[in-house]
């Protein structure tokens, strides 16, 4: 694989690592899964020698169009909260299966549509009980077909250009139920994936443009809002006759070599930019260790995902391993083709910044994941919240990108992960509108990034899986959503501090109308971060479930009393009366009543650098936004602020920061004493159970230091 | 004799066009930034010229001075408004900063809208420490939830004022359905700061401006009205009263984005905002429709952007309903229209082996190579010069020599080596990408975001650039038809007079027309939606009352949003009633959404059986002006006259360089028919017909670039 990988790296003996770590099964080839781009068609071959590279240049900013069309069409049709703020995807596949252009939403889930195109090519379209033709329209939402969790949703359109398949169009995204024990979708308390609702491997539910009416009403009758299901399955057929229609105009303009060629011209060349960049890199071994913890089973367990990066030449290779066995207690699985998908919310929008995102630019990219693990598991578990593992990677490779490109021409691209730390509220209930509705709301679409090389993080810039989601407006959640929103603030205290701080994010504060409603919620990251800082900079706080229950709320606004709404009042005061549970935020649903308050928000940005060099003046705008509190800029960054002028007492703060860099000496050791006692460190037994072996889950008795190489 | 006068401020030039007697007059100046009256008066004295009349004389016999105006963008770039505070709902003091998340984008190049790593949200209008929230909240039925306390506000009211504020923008969530909160508060604070006295402030009240769901884009569009508003009245009522010196004894009508005009005294600042552009659509629209043209592209090259509209048969679609001001989203009904950068300036240069051209641009100074001004980035020019198109000593009818060894250097030095490239294969790949992206967004704009064919349409090029690039980006958009005007480079100014005089009132309603539920239409929403439309229609009469109109002159237009249920998404159906009176009235209404609906989506996407909403209404009252109507020129003779001149020009790897006849505009009569490649040069433009194409002129004085093998004309 590489001289650096060949001499450090060793692969356990047993153990799958370059494929999903389940075998075939009704509609899922692993096999299909695993490949990269398909061999060049003749038809690709011919059409690439017509091209000039401006012609190809063009081509990219023609398919461009279609999808970001196709995308805007989609948001606006659909009435699935997440789809309309933009947890959803559109793009163009090569008649292969390959990703080409793509508009989202959420990058990973354009990772991983192409298994089930590729397994409709191979296994359906000779097979005379299915076939394939002009006009067909699939469905798919099984997780190990290729898919994310069930509440994924996608449809797929095969484009045929005279009799000959020459093109895919998809179009899909999340959905608010899947027919799970969970209104709303979500199961956190799923141990087996009989327990998610429904699973569709690539099926055709219309032939000739159009739905059929009885598996429609299969499907919708699934899911506990058949009104919502059945709208957004139409809104993206009209997405998908948009994208075949465009994309055969170009055709017929251009001729079908040409544009055929042209698509596989702009994946050859995505990876050849994606392997330029990657020279100019130097090249080296990088380790990040993640740590996930969640409720197993009932009690609270820490997992481990380390991720190991292997730079060579113009290739990478992604190694995860000594990760944490599967427990089987719980959703918080992943599989092999998540993870690879997942990392394209980092490699797109960072590491290959300013380069067209398709699959190309995974290409000169190895992915070993080691199973069976929760990073890489078996079929019959639960993986619906798959995404806090394969999230864990994706955060471990963003610190060691950002390492790598940080001697590099691409130091923009340096930052620490965005927030990840999701707690995410799912709703069901009438709306007051006398609309049904179930589904999680993404109104909180606007967590921290992380700090920047030269620069602070911004606060509230969208959800972590999707680069180009939306938080909409409080006035719209009004009116489609049975909750009533109190308050939606960026939060104090909520991210990493560092020389530059990571950003903020809103948390969104509700209770229920009159009518009441349902709330439950998902998310990981509760009381172990999953947003490091960098160069030093602080992690991202945890991010747990708050909610208080039978709040004297409504009582005191009667009665004119001031009541501040925001998460850090509400817990550091306390002055509400009511039950304050801080828990972790994958929990079942329950009926909430008016004055019943659940807090939510997707967590702050890691900081970058050392607290200690931030500018006092930019502590003090951060104290006047109510970004931080005094005692943070006291405690954390050394500045003092005079109460009574609002202004920095610079000869103070000077003392204070000496003060603290001589602790930080008086409590500083050689190397080797520190790692005496760092190893003797071992969290309590009652949080290792599913951990594995300690420290290295699969090799008991390991006695290196934990981001050692194994050799 | 009737004259009516054009203004049209840019940022470059003041363009003034003079329309005497249905004949009309251009006159062109440098923008003065720092008295923009001073351009005006200057380029308002060449057209007065050419009208016959000196200036004076030419203001005092006017009857409407319409004005275009850029000094609110000015002040809005350069965050010169008023100082404001916001009250706003307690708990949601965030909402402007934060927008909704994504608004960091909102505004940026393509390029830049997909680099989140480096998103950085823009300057506040108002920042943080100037929000206040007053606990308070009103749900989506108008029922109050918390209700507001009298100390509350009077204590954030006396914060701001310590904060200094000369202004109050008040913004509480739902007060578009239920505004007694909002209205509370505006009594409170003309109760402390009563208008009597010194030191009075103005109070901004949401529900008042833009009685419309959506707090974020509600309150930007508050804010930005407010903050400009002092400006913005500010320069208007001066021009005014230089122009009463002056002897100009009329109002002073100011161009709006929404597509018309009004008075000073009915007008607000947001709707100053991109008027230029807006009325260079409605100016298209009123030629083609003189020409027999439905369907028109209006594109816009200049140094810097390229600026593109749609006029499409029947008017609905070419609004623009949440556009974003600066990097800000609003509430207004633009005409739409959509800006990249590319244009003459837009620079090339050579990325990981790849050629990009723009977005950033030379400007005017240092400006292209070929000016010899500094600069030495290769630019469209540049490439123009080089492959001949560009005569390099008439450019700007010779006001300003280029220097085409420079272009070459550049392209040489820049682009040519780096891909192993001859110069001239370099200018060519700069002119065709850039082409080609202008083409795309053309395309993109016409057929992916208007659903639309372009091969339907008929491309105006103006601008300076516009005509030497036209039939490049026309190809690219699937366009065969370019028109080409003698006033193309003034066509802003034009436009403003032909704009109707126009009050828009909008509201947002949530009624519900067809419900899902029991499959009826809804009877019970008809009371409520026309007690809406009259309450709208009164405001219309009051203002075109007050505009000097008799409301039997007066057209009514009522648009209504409709969608099928929860959607976010609406489409616009006009109503053909003033009220409507039974189900099947309803019946009629949804019919027509769904048909509206089918055409756009597809019609497997129609879904009557999810219920049909009405979320918003506007009602237009449009109050007709003269305008002015193209007159033919007498014919000369047929066919092909002999070339001025002829000159070296490059037209492909296939046909390398040709010796190219050369005309000059001005002396082409009406019938003439040239086959490309021709150029036909004028003062301020060059049209280039390439092989393949060809130039004629019509009895309108409209020069016609036509792909060969599409024969034939609408004329």
């Amino acid at each position: 694989m590489g001289q650096l990988f060949d001499a450090h790296a060793r692969l356990f003996d047993g153990l799958i690592y370059e494929i999903d770590a389940y075998g075939r099964r009704p509609g899922c080839d692993p096999e299909l899964i695993s490949r990269g781009l398909e061999p060049i068609t003749d038809l690709e071959r011919r059409g690439m020698a017509q091209l000039s590279e401006v012609d190809t240049e063009l081509l990219t900013h023609k398919l461009t169009a279609i999808v970001e069309e196709a995308r805007d069409v989609y948001m606006a049709l659909s009435i699935t909260e997440s789809v309309i703020t933009g947890d959803m995807n559109c793009a163009l596949f090569t008649a292969s299966g390959d990703p080409v252009a793509v508009a989202t939403g959420i990058y990973f889930h354009t990772m991983l549509n192409n298994a089930q195109i590729k397994y409709a090519t191979k296994y359906y379209r000779n097979d005379p009980t299915v076939g394939l033709a002009d006009g067909d329209i699939y469905f798919f939402n099984d997780e190990l077909g290729g898919g994310v969790h069930a509440f994924d949703m996608f449809t797929a359109m095969p484009v045929f250009w005279k009799g000959e398949l020459v093109a895919w169009a998809t179009c899909g995204g999340h959905q608010g139920d899947s027919g799970s024990p969970t209104p709303g979708g979500f199961n956190a308390k799923a141990r087996t994936r009989y327990e998610e609702g429904i699973h569709v491997p690539m099926m055709r539910i219309g032939e000739r443009f159009r739905l059929r009416q009885d598996i429609l009403d299969f499907l919708a009758g699934s899911v506990r809002n058949p009104f919502v299901f059945a709208a957004d399955l139409k809104s993206r057929v009209a997405t998908l006759d948009v994208l075949r229609k465009r994309l055969l105009r170009e055709i017929e303009r251009r001729g079908v070599e040409p544009v055929v060629g042209g698509m596989r011209r702009i994946l050859i060349k995505s990876e050849e930019a994606a392997r330029a960049r990657l020279r100019e890199l130097t090249d080296g071994i990088f380790r990040a260790v993640m740590f996930n913890d969640d409720e197993l089973g009932g009690q609270l367990g820490l997992t481990r995902i380390p991720v190991t990066l292997f730079k060579e030449g113009d290739g990478m290779t992604v190694l995860v391993q000594g990760v944490s066995p599967e427990n089987g207690l719980g959703p918080m699985h992943s599989t092999w083709h998540l993870v690879r998908a997942s990392t394209a919310v980092y490699m797109f929008s960072y590491f290959f910044r300013g380069l067209a995102p398709n699959a190309g630019l995974l290409q000169p990219i190895r992915y070993l994941v080691e199973g069976p693990s929760i990073a890489n598991s078996r079929d019959e578990l639960a993986h619906g919240m798959g995404t806090s593992i394969s999230a864990c990677v994706v955060n471990g490779l963003h610190v060691l990108g950002s390492k790598l490109l940080f001697s590099s021409p691409h130091r923009e691209a340096v930052q620490a992960p965005h927030s990840r730390n999701i707690m995410l509220m799912i709703f069901a209930g009438e709306n007051r509108l006398g609309y049904a509705t179930a589904n999680f709301t993404g109104s909180a679409n606007a967590s921290g990034q992380g700090g920047r090389f030269d620069s602070d993080g911004e606060s509230a810039v969208g959800f972590y899986w999707g680069p180009f989601t939306d938080a909409g407006e409080t006035e719209d959640t009004d009116a489609r959503l049975p909750h009533f929103v109190l308050a939606r603030r960026l939060e104090k205290n909520y991210h990493g501090f560092g020389r530059y701080r990571g950003g903020s994010p809103l948390v969104e504060i509700s209770t229920c109308g009159h009518l009441g409603c349902f709330m439950s919620s998902w998310g990981s990251a509760d009381k172990i971060s999953h947003n490091p800082g960098l160069m030093g900079g602080y992690y991202g706080p945890p991010n747990p479930r708050v909610v208080i229950k039978n709040t004297d709320l409504f009582e005191r606004i009667e009665r004119g009393e001031e009541v501040d709404i925001s998460q850090y009042e509400l817990l550091t005061r306390r002055k509400l009366k009511g039950e304050y549970r801080l828990e972790a935020s994958g929990q079942a649903t329950q009926a909430f009543k008016p004055g019943d308050l659940m807090c939510f928000g997707l967590g702050g940005g890691g900081g970058y650098g050392d607290v200690l060099e931030r500018e006092p003046e930019r502590v003090l705008g951060d104290l006047r936004e109510n970004l931080i509190t005094a005692e943070v800029a006291l405690k954390i960054y050394g500045v003092v602020v005079d109460p009574a002028t609002g202004l920095i007492d610079s000869a103070a703060s000077t003392r204070r920061r000496a003060a603290i860099r001589r602790e930080r000496l008086r409590k500083g050791k050689p190397f080797a004493a520190f790692m005496r006692a760092w190893q003797r460190k071992k969290p309590p037994e009652a949080i290792l159970k599913y951990y594995g072996a300690w420290p290295e889950p699969r090799t008991p008795g390991y006695d290196k230091p934990f981001w050692g190489l194994y050799r | 004799m009737s004259l009516r006068i054009g203004v049209d401020v840019g940022g470059t030039f003041t363009d003034v066009v003079i329309m005497k007697s249905a004949e009309i007059h251009r006159g062109k100046a440098d923008t003065t930034h720092y008295d923009l009256k001073v351009g005006f008066m200057n380029a308002a004295r060449v057209a007065a010229e050419r009208a016959g009349l000196g200036l004076e004389e030419a203001l005092r016999s006017a009857e409407a001075i319409i004005y275009s105006t850029t000094v609110g963008t000015n002040a809005l770039i350069e965050r010169r408004g008023t100082r404001l505070g916001l009250i706003t709902t307690k708990g949601f003091e965030h909402t402007v900063i934060v927008g909704r998340a994504r608004n960091w984008a909102d505004g940026l190049p393509p390029e830049k809208k997909h680099d989140r790593g480096r998103a950085v949200r823009p300057v506040p209008i108002i920042p943080q420490n100037r929000i206040v929230g007053v606990q308070e909240r009103v749900d989506n039925l108008g029922n109050v939830v918390v209700a507001l306390r009298d100390d509350d506000v009077r204590a954030r009211v006396q914060y701001l004022v310590d904060q200094g504020v000369r202004g109050f923008v008040v913004v509480l969530l739902n007060s578009f359905v239920n505004p007694a909160h909002e209205r509370r508060i505006g009594e409170i604070i003309a109760e402390q700061y009563p208008e009597c006295y010194l030191g009075h402030m103005p109070v901004y009240l949401s529900h008042a401006i833009s009685p419309k769901s959506g707090e974020y884009r509600r309150s930007m569009t508050v804010i930005i009205d407010a903050y400009l508003r002092e400006i913005t009245e500010g320069h208007l009522v001066r021009l005014s009263d230089d122009l009463r010196e002056i002897g100009y004894r009329r109002p002073v009508f100011v161009a709006k984005n929404t597509g018309g005009l009004s008075s000073l005294s009915r007008s607000q600042a947001l709707h100053l905002l991109g008027s230029s552009p807006a009325a260079t659509v409605m100016g298209a629209d009123h030629i083609g429709r003189q020409l027999g043209l439905g369907n028109v592209i209006v594109s816009d090259v200049g140094g810097t952007s390229f600026d593109v509209g749609l006029v499409v048969e029947g008017r609905d679609r070419v609004y623009e309903y949440d556009p974003i001001v600066d990097r800000f989203r609003v509430q207004v009904p633009y005409v739409a229209h959509w800006s990249i950068g590319a244009g003459g300036g837009s620079i090339a240069r050579v990325v990981s082996g790849e050629l990009r051209v723009g977005p950033d641009s030379a400007g005017s100074n240092p400006g292209p190579a070929c000016y010899g001004r500094g600069g030495e980035a290769p630019t469209v020019t540049d490439a123009d010069v080089v492959l001949g198109y560009i005569n390099p000593r008439s450019f700007l009818g010779g006001k300003l020599r280029l220097d085409p060894q420079r272009a070459e250097r550049s392209i040489a030095a820049k682009i040519a080596d780096p891909l192993g490239l001859s110069i001239v294969d370099a200018a060519w790949r700069i002119k065709s990408l850039i082409d080609g992206v202008m083409g795309q967004e053309m395309y993109r704009i016409c057929a992916l975001t208007s659903g639309q064919d372009p091969r339907e349409f008929v491309l105006f090029a103006l601008g300076g650039a516009g005509p030497v690039h036209a039939t490049g980006y026309a190809h690219a958009a699937d366009v065969s038809r370019v028109a080409t005007f003698s006033f193309s480079s003034v066509f802003g100014a034009f436009s403003t007079l032909i704009l109707d005089i126009l009050q828009s009132y909008e509201r947002t309603l949530g009624l519900n027309l067809y419900s899902h539920k029991d499959g009826r239409y809804t009877t019970e929403s008809l009371v409520p939606l026309n007690e809406a439309v009259e309450s709208l229609v009164s405001f219309g009469r009051r203002d075109m009352v007050e505009e000097g109109f008799e409301m039997s002159e007066v057209e009514l237009q009522i648009d209504l949003y409709m969608c099928y249920g929860q959607q976010r998404q609406t489409l616009p159906v006009r109503s053909t009633k003033l009220r409507l009176e039974s189900a099947d009235d309803l019946r009629d209404l949804c019919d027509r959404f769904n048909a509206a609906y089918g055409q756009k989506y597809g019609i497997g996407a129609v879904y009557q059986e999810a219920g049909i909403e009405l979320v918003q209404m506007r009602v237009n009252a449009v109050g007709p002006v003269g305008k002015y109507t193209m007159r033919r020129m007498p014919a000369g003779a047929a066919g092909a006259p002999p070339a001025a001149g002829t000159r070296k020009a490059y037209w492909g790897p296939e046909q390398g360089f040709l010796e190219t006849p050369v005309h000059q505009l001005a002396g082409l009569e009406a019938g003439v028919v040239l086959d490309g490649p021709v150029l036909c040069e004028s003062d301020d433009t060059v049209i280039v017909t390439p092989p393949g194409w060809r130039f004629r002129t019509d009895e309108w004085g409209v020069g016609w670039i036509e792909r060969k093998a599409k024969a034939g004309s609408s004329q």
